[in-house]
């Protein structure tokens, strides 16, 4: 990690004073401990023991106001795979995830590049490509579900303007959830475009410059220097893209319900329907345990690579 | 993630000067690149100016001057019925108390975690990281069922405490203040140290003034993340004036299906104080999120 210019200044101020001989502390450990508590504490009540609880519970059929939760071994989990609703929760999960994947990265490294170049005006387009990250999902959400109405939307008057077919949308079961993942690129571009421009501003610009001198023109720079250097910052914002984007939840209960057919279930809304609508909170609780483990194997492969970081 | 310091994300402060290119392809190389960010940039900022506009014409007239894009005559009609037929006040407030308990609350445990974890030395260190680390990878939404029992067995369903609680407990800040934390030297400590100052001395005077920055990225990033905050106070809440603002707007569709300039006004009431606040400290926002990007 690099100093901050305070930390430097710090160091330079007090270095005349220092000592490296090390000086005993006079505390025990009894103050560590307090001061560490409060946040094991609450770590291992509100994480920890809920954490396990969600595996013990979907080992039982748990009604939350019934006298008994009879023990049902693996049934919950037996049932789940065999569950037509989960697996297309997991399809359309999945589906949106590679959408995110596949446009928002991309899209968000090409800006990133192109406010790098610091041009005039860098702080008004960065500002505006940013704003969607800064409001919540359930304003964005209703906000397009305006812009999608299939009468009155602005989306179907541009299409209609330039002559192409006009769609439903979030009304039709076959353009529901590509709407929901259009507009959740719509909202997070400016996010990872953020994390690529840190990424970007940390590669030396020595780098540049002497491939300035060797004679590399744009292309070059961009194929032999930025890309290779930026290969940790990509690789992990892939990696938090999909670990987000699994749990999309908030678009979907506010723009279509789940709707149209069940076209837009996925895996957070199976499990908040089943859990918090139906109340079957073992069967709930084995839907959470499986988006676990999904999301677990996504970070393994991030921690994995975390160690990996290009040092320049 | 931690390879970013706040440095890092300085706007405008010239990289290569690039003098060799031709001037020519160099001219038309900006200018797509204007035309580019001009384009995203319309595309992300219109649809708010969309909805705002289609806010201020008349309920009734919505439909019938929908090619009128800016109305002919504006009125607040809508702001002024949505905010008399729904506790929007209220709902503010609670998004306010809650978005500030939880900033409060993660910076004051988080930096003392982040501290302890750094800087300490105690036996069980190793076990409270890997306790750190091991949360970090646990999506909110796994415990929620648990958590939902738990919270109504204490009877606190309904209260600030609950929603809180969940959010206070995130991992994330603790382990980016550990980092933080770790990049201070030891040598500064153990002056402290010859000077008399305690653990918690030391704390209160050379390591919270030298974390302000990440502080305020951390601070900034928990108030957006709370104030977005949906799905638990929904499953934790039953009762209407206890919901935080988005949860209250987001259940307006229901009832204001067809009545879209209310349902806009209420939007805009909604996200206007969090854009207002990102207008006016736009840097901390952004290095907010390139400091904390990892957060779930």
């Amino acid at each position: 990690m690099a100093e901050s210019h305070g930390l430097q200044r710090v160091r330079r101020r007090f270095s005349g004073y220092l000592s490296t001989e090390h000086v005993e502390s006079t505390d025990t450990d009894l103050s560590w401990y307090a001061i560490i508590l409060p946040k094991v504490v609450l770590f291992a009540a509100i994480l920890l023991v809920p954490f396990i609880g969600a595996f013990y519970i979907s080992l039982h059929e748990w009604a939350p106001l019934a006298q008994t939760h009879p023990f049902v071994g693996l049934d919950n989990y037996v049932r789940l795979f065999q569950d037509p609703v989960f697996w297309n929760a997991i399809i359309n999960t999945a589906g949106y995830s590679l959408a995110l994947l596949v446009f928002d990265v991309p899209i968000a490294l090409g800006l990133a590049l192109l406010l790098n170049m610091n041009l005039r005006g860098t702080k008004f387009y960065s500002g505006a490509i940013f704003l969607p990250v800064v409001t919540s999902w359930v304003i964005v959400s209703l906000i397009w579900s305006w812009l999608y109405n299939p009468e009155y939307g602005l989306l179907n008057a541009i299409l209609g303007a330039v002559g192409l077919p006009q769609l439903s949308w979030l009304q039709s079961s076959s353009t529901a959830l590509a709407s929901i993942a259009l507009m959740s690129i719509w909202k997070h571009i400016g996010f990872n475009m953020v994390i690529f421009l840190a990424g970007l501003k940390g590669i030396p610009d020595d780098y540049y410059e002497a491939a300035i001198v060797d004679g590399a023109n744009r292309w070059q720079r961009f194929r032999y220097i930025t890309l290779p250097l930026l290969k940790p910052t990509t690789f992990f914002v892939f990696i938090v893209t999909l670990i987000f984007s699994f749990r999309v939840y908030t678009q979907v209960y506010v723009m279509t319900q789940g709707g149209p057919v069940r076209s837009t279930y996925t895996i957070v809304y199976y499990f908040w329907q089943t859990g918090f609508q139906e109340f079957e909170m073992g069967y709930a609780s084995a839907i959470a345990v499986v988006l676990f483990l999904i999301v677990f194997g996504l970070s393994i492969l991030q921690q994995r690579t975390w160690g990996d970081d290009v040092e320049y | 993630m931690t390879t970013l310091s706040t440095d890092e994300l300085d706007f405008g402060d010239g990289g290569p000067e690039v003098q060799h290119e031709g001037s020519w392809y160099d001219t038309v190389a900006k200018a797509v690149a204007h035309l580019v960010l001009l384009f995203f940039s319309a595309v992300m900022t219109i649809p708010f100016v969309w909805a705002f506009l289609t806010s201020l014409k008349p309920e009734n007239k919505i439909f019938t001057t929908i090619r009128q894009i800016i109305p002919a005559d504006p009125t607040f009609a809508n702001y002024v019925n949505v905010w008399m037929q729904n506790p929007l006040d209220r709902w503010i407030l609670n998004s306010l108390v809650l978005a500030v308990g939880v900033v409060f609350f993660t910076l004051l445990l988080d930096t003392l975690a982040g501290y302890a974890l750094a800087k300490g030395d105690f036996k069980g260190k190793s076990l409270v990281y890997t306790l750190v680390i091991g949360t970090l990878v646990i999506p909110p939404q796994v415990v929620l069922v648990p958590l939902y029992l738990e919270m109504n067995a204490l009877n606190w369903s309904n209260t600030y405490w609950a929603i809180m609680v969940l959010y206070i407990a995130n991992p994330f800040g603790t382990f980016m203040m550990r980092q933080f934390f770790l990049g201070i030297p030891d040598s500064l400590i153990e002056a402290a140290r010859m000077d008399g100052c305690s653990t918690f001395q030391i704390y209160t005077r050379v390591m919270l003034p030298l974390a302000k920055p990440a502080l305020s990225s951390l601070g900034v990033f928990t108030f957006i993340f709370v104030w977005g905050a949906f799905l638990w106070p929904l499953v934790i809440l039953n009762d209407s004036s206890m919901y935080p603002l988005q949860v209250g707007i987001g259940l307006l569709t229901g009832r204001y299906s067809s009545q879209w300039g209310q349902l806009l006004a209420a939007v805009v009431i909604a996200a206007l104080p969090v854009i207002a606040a990102y207008l006016l400290a736009q840097r901390t926002f952004m290095e907010g999120i390139a400091l904390t990007g990892g957060k779930g």
